[in-house]
């Protein structure tokens, strides 16, 4: 096969996989668009409303696709070398909030199910969480649209262009990741110590479940992107995964990174020192990693960038 | 004491290839070469040796020394 024909089977394959994640997308607008109406219906107390919730069951499989597809989507640009850095920065941070608020509706949905059984209509907080969840949704569609648009543009105008700066928009991307999964971590983590420790909830097994469920979530793209990272450049020819400045810029900021773990510790430790209470001992792991990640990420951007 | 360098002109004088082309070579990201060209990063031996290769010169034709005022 020649350098032509590869190329040209790469756009193929790009064209191909975007127009997937597409189709996805359209159903998923239409099936949020069906969440409006449910929820409408639901408040409303419409007998229809019954039916409609099975068709939200069954929509959550395409959106979940999408997610997929999505992730599949912008790998494969990345591997091809497509820009498309703030967008897909902006479409990862909408993903990781729209996930979130999969399972949040769900609880929401549940919680107004329980409600409604016993005969109580004021639901008032889980239908602000579901209507947020759409607002979130959509955007999440929106900016996924426009990236979509955006890969599939280049790839018909551009052509893919032969790899020099793979290791380069890689190495970049995944900082950026890194520092916007650890900022809503650290969000999360935070809003989570304040709900719990004003209101002196019992956190029960599930709850604690819940949460380490949602850390998980948020640092994920971040470990998809090191696993791509590390598999694509542990195929290089010569065998290295990165070049000696990076090298260099990822040592530096290690060591920046391990130095503000002591002191977030020591902080850390003071200030819950003597305190009873469940909440600190089970944030405590998710904020350090957040906090170190967040470091991490800054230190080496700024080798990176002061160029 | 740092090390200064003449890769933009050699860079230049060989068809004005540009960074990414030399970092595409050498087998080192483009940021890289950049770093090195503008000052900012000062490259080891062995990488010095490549680029040196590369342009086909000795390494003390593409990299010189820079005293410090005060030494």
């Amino acid at each position: 096969m020649t350098t032509t024909d590869l190329l040209s089977e790469q756009k193929k394959q790009l064209r191909t996989s975007s127009l997937l994640t597409l189709v996805l997308l359209v159903i998923s607008f239409l099936i949020l668009i069906i969440c409006l109406h449910a929820y409408n219906e639901i408040k409303a107390l419409v007998p229809s409303a019954a039916a409609i919730i099975d068709v939200l069951g069954f929509g959550i499989i395409p959106r979940l696709m999408l997610y997929i597809f999505l992730t599949v989507l912008f790998l494969s640009a990345l591997k091809y070398k497509i820009q498309f850095k703030l967008l897909g920065i902006l479409t990862t941070v909408m993903g990781i909030v729209s996930f979130l608020m999969i399972l949040s509706d769900y609880a929401a949905l549940h919680d107004i199910y329980n409600e409604y059984v016993t005969g109580k209509f004021a639901c008032n907080l889980e239908f602000k969480v579901l209507y947020n969840g759409l607002i979130f949704n959509f955007i999440f569609l929106l900016t996924a649209f426009i990236t979509i648009i955006k890969i599939r543009k280049q790839v018909k105008s551009e052509g893919i262009k032969k790899r020099s700066i793979l290791a380069e928009t890689t190495y970049e991307i995944t900082q950026y990741v890194g520092l916007v999964c650890s900022f809503i971590g650290i969000a999360f983590v935070l809003y989570i110590y304040s709900v719990f420790s004003n209101n002196n909830l019992i956190i029960s097994e599930f709850t604690k479940f819940l949460i380490f469920t949602a850390c998980i979530i948020i640092i994920l793209p971040y470990i998809i992107m090191i696993l791509y990272w590390i598999n694509k450049l542990s195929k290089e020819k010569d065998g290295s995964l990165i070049d000696e400045k990076q090298k260099h810029d990822l040592t530096r900021s290690g060591l920046i990174a391990f130095l503000f773990s002591i002191l977030f510790i020591l902080v850390f430790f003071l200030i819950n020192h003597g305190r009873t209470g469940q909440i600190s001992a089970l944030v405590y792991f998710p904020l350090y990693l957040f906090a170190t990640l967040l470091v991490f990420s800054i230190s080496v951007l700024y080798n990176f960038k002061k160029v | 004491m740092t090390l200064g360098n003449y890769i933009r002109r050699c860079r230049f004088n060989r068809n004005e290839i540009s960074q990414e082309a030399v970092a595409e070579a050498i087998g080192v990201t483009r940021q890289t070469i950049h770093s090195i060209e503008k000052g900012k990063y000062i490259p080891s031996a062995l990488l010095a040796f490549k680029i040196a290769k590369f342009f086909e010169k000795n390494v003390e034709e593409v990299f010189y020394l820079i005293d410090d005022v005060n030494m």
